[in-house]
């Protein structure tokens, strides 16, 4: 690509490569990779944005108060499951089928229950952290498989930037601990470098998985070639399942109820309960599965809170009869082959599927990291070419329209997602289709964030947008107790960690935003009289140096 | 716990190996050091990420969620590294000594 003609190098070309791929995909994958960091907090997320749960606090009578309740709510259902509260949970939620209910989810009837008094609860009705996780790989508002395709797209060109960038880093090494900081384009490059190199093995894992995941849409051929394009029945097998009919379900109850049974009291679950309690001191139980509740052959299973393993489905399980309370022999796990077990652990880090929160929190501080790496790369592309434009006199079209769209990406999204967190408490509760009116908010806001960069000038634009972010997220927390959820003292006294740990990220991001709009404040000082010279109202004053934290 | 043990350690390892970098020597003392405290620093640090995969391995975790762990926290060392050689260069072998002495505690306190 050298205008002179001359053959380019390995490295030149690469640096093409990682340039172009990196910029035309990079506004996406920003945003891929900022929701997809949320995310890992999507429990979290949906507790927060459901302020009637947050009175929910668990007990040691949570499962005996939750197993009467779906006594009164579903006696003659063929299955319950209860999902108990924990650290990423703060209310109980049940969920039960009726006997010929229709297949798979929809099948569900779902309820959330007050874990300290057993009681059904109202909460408003959001789309929660869901919209956040189902945007990062789905986008929104096109046919799921559309935006799923554009994302594993974009994901394919990440991988592609991720080794060209390793190939035309020049001194990986040399350079691994290096960040000068106050030196324009060079602190740009070293905090890209910095945040690309040492999460490296996050990011290559995280975009590998992602492939993995997408992956039977991406690349359907060996599954048609050898199931004659039975989608179905490939799933089906390879969870070790018979395809027989597409109506049953793994834990459904197998002929469900064929005749009526007497009815049989269920067994109390209290000492059960203390029976796993001993076996899994650390974790406890996370969910009771009751079968045919209520029949002589009703049985009772519980699981284990998260999973060791990292391998879907790894936990251990405790199956008793229904009616004695007697342990009975769980069936078998089937055994997973060695090509099943690495796509699967690989798949459960790239979701976060265990349970661990000091695990959760590396993740979500390298996805974080991700995130910086991948917006610091776009002001790059940005403060490189500053030199040409001051050359030149002028800013080229296309320069202008990178950085109205590098502002919207990055600042426009942060505002958006404060603004979905507001929308969720501001809007009143009985309204409509307000799950609509949420997203809507966020992306009206986005709207906003991308003409108000239009509109102003540069620097102006991401000062505004960054300090507007800063307070918008660090308001939250005040919201939150003003508008009926549990304050973050009071939830943390109550060791309500999930709600008190959105209230502390948003602080974090609070901080983190404000720490950007104050470094480019700053600097935007210094160059002042630089500014007044040149008399150009639309051009960047020299960048100045900042930490790696910007941007995130 | 294996977590914030593998993350105590990571910190002095990376400094340690970043101590055996002639740039980061200036940084840090004024002056680059002799080939055999290069050696030195850098074996340290080798050994001392090693000992920071072994308490991951050392946990309950299964070998994919210990790998896991691991890379975090070697990333939240370095980074952190990284920032204290740019903004407070010679703070770093009094905070890496601190990080290396808490961790061994927490070691001690849970053998």
């Amino acid at each position: 690509m050298r205008p002179d003609g001359k053959p380019e190098g390995l490295r030149q070309s690469m640096s093409w490569l990682h340039t172009w791929s990196g910029l035309l995909l990079g506004w996406l994958l920003y945003a891929v990779f900022f929701t997809g960091t949320l995310s890992y907090f999507l429990d979290e997320i949906t507790d927060w944005m459901r302020p009637e749960l947050h009175q929910s606090v668990p007990g040691p009578q949570t499962a005996a108060l939750a197993m009467a309740t779906m006594q009164k709510l579903a006696p003659d259902a063929t299955t319950w499951t209860i999902n108990l509260p924990g650290e990423r949970q703060t209310a109980v939620e049940a969920s039960w089928r009726k006997p010929g209910a229709g297949a798979g989810r929809a099948g569900n009837q779902r309820v959330q229950l007050d874990a300290g008094t057993g009681e059904v609860l109202q909460p408003r009705e959001t789309r929660g952290g869901s919209f956040l996780y189902r945007f990062h790989f789905e986008l929104y508002a096109m046919p799921r498989v559309w935006g799923r395709w554009i994302v594993g797209i974009a994901t394919m060109f990440m991988f592609v930037a991720i080794i060209s960038g390793v190939i035309t880093h020049k001194k990986i090494f040399a350079d691994f601990f290096t960040f000068r900081p106050r030196k324009g384009q060079r602190s740009w490059l070293d905090a890209h470098n910095a945040t690309a190199v040492l999460a490296l093995p996050f990011h290559i894992i995280i975009t590998f998985s992602g492939l993995l995941l997408l992956m039977f849409m991406l690349m359907p051929w060996g599954i048609d070639a050898v199931y004659n394009g039975d989608t179905q029945k490939y799933f089906a097998e390879s969870r070790g399942r018979p395809a027989a009919g597409a109506g049953e379900r793994e834990g459904a109850p197998r002929g469900g109820r064929a005749q009526p049974a007497e009815p049989a009291q269920l067994a109390a679950i209290a000492p059960l309960m203390a029976a796993a309690q001993a076996r899994w001191p650390e974790r406890g139980v996370g969910s009771i599965a009751v079968q045919r509740p209520g029949t002589p052959g009703a049985t009772i299973e519980l699981r284990e809170q998260g999973a060791r393993a990292l391998v879907r489905g790894g936990g251990e399980r405790l199956l008793f009869d229904g009616v004695t309370g007697a342990p009975l022999t769980p069936p078998q796990a089937r055994a997973t082959s060695a090509a099943q077990a690495v796509s699967g652990a690989v798949i459960g880090i790239h979701l976060g599927r265990f349970a661990d929160p000091a695990l959760r929190w590396l993740l979500f501080l390298s996805g974080l990291i991700g995130t910086v790496m991948a917006g610091s790369g776009m002001v790059l592309w940005v403060v490189k070419r500053l030199p040409e434009r001051r050359k030149l006199g002028r800013t080229p079209h296309g320069h202008r329209l990178v950085e109205v769209l590098n502002i919207a990406a990055i600042g426009g999204l942060s505002l958006a997602t404060a603004g979905y967190f507001w929308a969720n408490r501001l809007i009143p509760v009985e309204i409509a289709q307000r799950a609509d009116m949420e997203i809507r908010c966020f992306f009206a806001v986005w709207s906003v964030g991308l003409l108000h960069a239009m509109l102003r000038p540069h620097r102006r634009a991401w000062l505004e947008q960054l300090w507007l972010a800063a307070i918008a997220f660090g308001t939250l927390p005040l919201l939150n107790a003003a508008t009926g959820g549990v304050a973050l003292p009071a939830a943390m006294l109550r060791g309500q960690w999930g709600i008190a740990g959105f209230d502390l990220v948003v602080l974090a991001l609070a901080v983190l935003h404000g720490f950007a709009a104050w470094k480019l404040g700053a600097s935007a000082s210094l160059a002042a009289p630089q500014r007044n010279a040149s008399g150009a109202g639309m051009r960047i004053p020299r960048p100045v140096a900042q930490s790696p934290e910007k941007q995130a | 716990m294996s977590a914030w043990i593998a993350g105590a350690l990571a910190l002095p390892a990376f400094a340690a190996l970043s101590l055996a970098m002639e740039r980061h020597q200036e940084q840090v003392f004024g002056r680059t050091l002799a080939a055999k405290a290069k050696l030195g620093w850098r074996l340290a640090g080798i050994a001392l990420l090693g000992l920071s995969l072994a308490s991951c391995l050392a946990s309950d975790w299964s070998g994919a969620v210990a790998a896991t762990a691991w890379f975090g926290v070697l990333t939240v060392g370095a980074i952190l590294t990284g920032w204290l050689l740019s903004y407070a260069p010679r703070h770093l072998p009094g905070l890496a000594a601190v990080s290396l002495a808490l961790g061994a505690l927490a070691c001690v306190l849970r053998a």
